[in-house]
């Protein structure tokens, strides 16, 4: 009779439960790289849940707001490195918020996002037009190896900056819950007081 | 159920650091010897109970037990879920050390008021008891959503629409909570009736 009862009353609702739209997370998470001069951005809840329409603002040091917008359905924001930014060298400061509770930020410092963007702008030189032999001055190679270890490197920072974020691990519970075991003791000692004396 | 750092305004910090300030001192009175116990189990439920995560439609939900330590602990959930948050803050970074205050009280003055409301029922036998669990674990999440929907909105009325779906994103968790309550005080009802004190209190 109870088990019928539980069958038909609570076994709906769980269904309906099962195909709620919504959940909940305990936090976001950004994390922000640099890109052939744009700085892309992604967001995710924790949990790996990506942050669609997130709202992001990007600040320099003194909080001073430089850009803003919304993360599109990958959770992901690309903007142009501003140019303020650039000539200020502003380290940058960008902020994530969900609207339900949940913000986070991200810090790019202008030595990250600016390396090797402060070389003097390509000169042609006279060696590339008219010599059939290509010859490259230090400059030019420098640019070149920044450009292709750029692209190599992106996936890394991509990754590296994914890394930041730690996943409650199990040394971190049991430690957690070392300290609860631990209160408990000193409570019990101290009201174990209070009833001898 | 953490909001995070840097979201709310001020005066509604303090407002929650006082609430909990209050909540903890209470608590911590009425926290006698026998009582320290079952007081440090739950803390311990409350702390290990959000890092498990149900798969339920396109993301995850988690237990609070809210309604358990209420109905079980009254005064004593306001200490009670401060250390676990305390703790979680500490090792997980949810939430963070200036809204912890308002952040406990979003948790621990539900289950408080679950506490007046439902405790004469439960004292009861049999049906009346599972009722009283059930409504328990059901208004703690429902009475903590509508406080952190309201702490939100007063901080931003641009929050209006969040705040409605983060009470729309609780409904499902709030039948199950009642749900799991509701077992659980049956189960300890039988097999450690002493855990329930109904005598005293």
């Amino acid at each position: 009779m109870k088990s019928s009862f539980l069958i038909k009353f609570i076994l709906p609702i769980l269904l309906v439960c099962l195909y709620c739209p919504f959940s909940q997370a305990h936090k976001i998470r950004i994390f922000a790289w640099e890109e052939d001069g744009i700085i892309k951005t992604e967001t995710q809840f924790s949990g790996g849940r990506v942050a669609k329409n997130a709202a992001i603002t990007v600040n320099n040091g003194n909080n001073k707001e430089l850009l803003s917008g919304t993360t599109d359905d990958q959770g992901i924001f690309n903007f142009t490195i501003p140019q303020a930014a650039k000539e200020n060298r502003f380290d940058l400061n960008i902020v994530v918020n969900s609207g339900d509770g949940h913000k986070s930020s991200w810090h790019l410092s202008a030595a990250d996002y600016l390396q090797g963007k402060d070389l003097p702008p390509p000169q042609k030189t006279t060696n590339e037009r008219n010599s059939p032999v290509c010859v490259v001055d230090k400059e030019q190679l420098t640019r070149i190896i920044q450009s292709t270890l750029e692209k190599q490197l992106a996936p890394v920072k991509r990754s590296l900056a994914k890394l930041q974020d730690k996943k409650p691990s199990i040394q971190d519970i049991l430690g957690g819950l070392g300290y609860i075991i631990g209160l408990a003791g000193i409570t019990a000692y101290f009201k174990s007081k209070n009833i001898n004396s | 159920m953490h909001i995070s750092e840097g979201v709310l305004s001020p005066s509604l910090l303090a407002a929650g650091g006082v609430l909990t300030f209050v909540g903890t001192a209470i608590g911590l009175k009425k926290l006698d010897y026998d009582r320290v116990m079952n007081a440090s189990l739950l803390t311990a439920t409350f702390f290990v109970a959000s890092l498990i995560h149900v798969p339920l439609g396109p993301g995850s939900i988690h237990l609070i037990m809210g309604g358990l330590m209420g109905i079980l602990l009254g005064w004593i959930s306001f200490p009670v879920i401060l250390v676990a948050l305390f703790l979680q803050m500490v090792f997980f970074q949810y939430g963070g050390l200036i809204v912890l205050g308002v952040n406990t009280t979003i948790m621990a003055l539900p289950a408080v008021i679950c506490f007046y409301l439902f405790r004469p029922w439960f004292m009861q036998e049999g049906k009346k008891r599972q009722i009283a669990a059930f409504s328990c674990g059901f208004f703690s999440v429902l009475l903590s959503s509508l406080l952190m929907a309201l702490a939100l909105f007063s901080t931003d009325r641009g929050f209006f629409q969040a705040s409605l779906l983060i009470i729309a994103a609780q409904i499902p968790l709030m039948f199950i909570e009642g749900i799991i309550t509701m077992f659980t005080v049956t189960f300890l009802a039988k097999v450690q009736p002493e855990f329930l004190q109904i005598r005293e209190l």
